[in-house]
């Protein structure tokens, strides 16, 4: 059982002067059950290739694979309903997507869609709003008068009442306040950690990518130009902004002090030079 | 440049920006920092006449921004939008860039020139006859940087206006922000503490009111005061905390390469 992109290309306004082409070739398998990040400057067509993997686009070329789904230029439709519960899609900006009056209503639009009943729809409601941290509280309350961030958490908890394999988000962490972007990942890292969820994250930030996530793949001009563990990636990577702990550990390592590549936090570096003067 | 007095809005009953008084000095780069929803986008929208306050004045360059000289201040100041929807006015990135360039009574033959110019600064030449709105969030973000850097206003508000960038294209802007800060004012509405370092006067809202203001050394003097707001800290202070609680010889003024000066020395 695996997800694996081969030889997708995808032209914008194929049929106009204007067209366009976003992914180029693109080969790449996911991990299942980890934490991918796909990394790149704006405009190399992450979102394009994330929307492939729940088939809102369809590959101009080449065949996306997921578990025993096969996605092509051909496919019809109808075929499309299952993966589309199998993998969710959380939108870049996915709060300003909330349309019902309330928490409930909006979480609960999803199951009723797939033909749960009431009884049904109520446990999925429940069960999401416990995943991204949304006290019973808030189940009445309208969806206008929350946060930016707490609408984030009804959204993801909209696509979490489908009960997907595979989450997939859009930039989940853009325009929220530091503190914001930690709770985030960590309940992102809850969903990986305790309820078996594949996760895969479009994002600008490398030091919460470094972080918090196992994988990184790393796109330029449609083109998936590397793919890596975190650690490996990102200890000498040229192509990339480094992580704020790794130029640290340039700075150490410039004055004579190696730190290992297990070390990524700030208390893990200063960790390793203590254990070293004990030494 | 920019003065509050004794400002309070809310766009309904409540007040989200409550008895506001601050200065933003002229030419100077000035940071606004504070957590989603305290109010730091309403005070760019009461300086540029788009919401009115409830109580108390705000002046621009001395003018008091009300109904009859929105022209004059919107003249002078320059925005980036938070949200990079709905800023272009034109349905290709030239005529957007055009637009702001005709404004400032440009002459035609030389608009061409300056649009590509700036196109190429923000990294979007290639996408001069697209649709604004048919771009990526961060390629919109670069082509309404464009379309006000062309501009002469005499300040600009960047309201987390590279929050959508990859981390090259931020520091990237960053730069070209740091080479207007010359002869121009910069209010630069921002989550990067980092940025804070090397700003000229800092901002912090909580709640609607102003709980810290001044230098970047007078801000970062209360590290304690700044963790209770839980701000986080910038990446050097981090550090310098962290090494404190390991005994390491360290404190709070010293740049990375000291605290790194330190740490090696120890081993
Ligand atoms: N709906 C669209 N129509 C035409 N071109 C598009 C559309 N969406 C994206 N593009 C173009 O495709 C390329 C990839 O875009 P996108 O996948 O959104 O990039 P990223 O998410 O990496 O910023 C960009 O050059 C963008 O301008
Ligand atoms: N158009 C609006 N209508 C009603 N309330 C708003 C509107 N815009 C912002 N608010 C509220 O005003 C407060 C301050 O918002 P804002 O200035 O956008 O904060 P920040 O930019 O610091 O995140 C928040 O509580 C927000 O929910
Ligand atoms: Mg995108
Ligand atoms: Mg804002």
């Amino acid at each position: 059982m695996s997800i694996s992109i081969n030889h997708v290309s995808y032209v914008y306004d194929s049929e106009t002067e204007l067209k366009w082409k976003a992914l180029d070739d693109i080969n790449v398998a996911i991990t299942k059950f980890k934490m991918t990040a796909i990394i790149g400057k704006t405009g190399c067509g992450k979102t394009t290739l994330m929307q492939h993997l729940n088939a809102l686009l369809k590959p101009t070329s080449g065949e996306v694979i997921i578990d025993d789904f096969v996605l092509t230029k051909t496919s019809k439709h109808h075929t499309l309903k299952p993966l589309r519960k199998k993998v969710g899609l959380v939108f870049q900006f996915s709060e300003s997507q909330l349309f019902e009056e309330t928490v409930f209503k909006d979480i609960a639009f999803g199951p009723k869609n797939y033909g749960a009943t009431d009884e049904e729809t109520a446990i999925k409601v429940h069960q999401a709003m416990q995943l991204v941290g949304l006290d019973e509280s808030y189940i009445h309350r309208s969806c206008f008068q929350l946060s930016g961030g707490e609408k984030r958490r009804v959204a993801i908890a909209g696509i979490l009442a489908l009960d997907p394999e595979i989450l997939i988000l859009d930039e989940p962490t853009a325009g929220l306040d530091p503190q914001g972007s930690i709770e985030m990942m960590q309940l992102l890292l809850n969903l990986k950690n305790h309820h078996n969820k594949t996760i895969i994250v479009v994002t600008h930030d490398n030091d919460l990518v470094y972080t918090y996530f196992d994988d990184v793949i790393l796109m330029d001009q449609g083109k998936v130009i590397a793919q890596n563990n975190v650690l490996d990636f990102f200890e000498d990577n040229q192509a990339v902004v480094l992580p704020q702990v790794i130029q640290f550990k340039q700075l150490l390592l410039k004055k004579g002090v190696h730190i290992s590549k297990y070390a990524r936090t700030i208390k893990e570096v200063l960790e390793e030079i203590k254990n070293d003067r004990i030494r | 440049m920019i003065k509050f007095e004794n400002v309070r809005f809310g766009y309904h009953e409540t007040d989200v920006i409550n008895n506001v008084s601050f200065n933003i000095p002229k030419n100077k780069y000035t940071c606004i920092v504070g957590h989603n929803g305290s109010g730091k986008s309403t005070i760019a929208k009461l300086i540029m006449g788009l919401e009115n306050c409830r109580s108390g004045k705000i002046f621009v360059d001395g003018i008091e921004v009300n109904d009859s000289n929105l022209d004059v201040i919107r003249e002078k100041i320059g925005i980036v939008f938070q949200n990079p929807d709905n800023q272009f006015i034109a349905t290709t990135v030239e005529d957007d860039i055009a637009f702001t360039l005709e404004n400032a009574c440009v002459p035609q033959h030389q608009m061409q020139k300056i649009i590509e110019e700036y196109a190429t600064k923000v990294g979007m030449q290639q996408y001069l006859k697209h649709d604004p709105e048919k771009l990526s969030g961060g390629q919109k973000q670069r082509v309404a940087l464009a379309s006000v850097l062309v501009g002469s206003s005499e300040a600009i508000i960047f309201d987390e206006a590279t929050s959508m960038l990859d981390p090259e294209g931020k520091q990237e802007i960053n730069q070209l922000i740091t080479e207007l800060k010359h002869n121009r004012t910069i209010i630069s509405i921002t989550h990067d503490m980092e940025e804070l370092l090397n700003a000229d006067y800092v901002i912090v809202l909580e709640k609607g009111v102003v709980v810290m203001e001044g230098t970047p050394d007078v801000i970062f003097s209360d590290i304690e005061k700044l963790q209770q707001l839980r701000l986080r800290l910038p990446f050097v202070l981090q550090v310098i905390l962290e090494a404190k609680l390991k005994n390491f010889n360290v404190n709070n003024t010293m740049r990375i390469e000291e605290v790194v000066e330190v740490l090696c020395r120890s081993v």
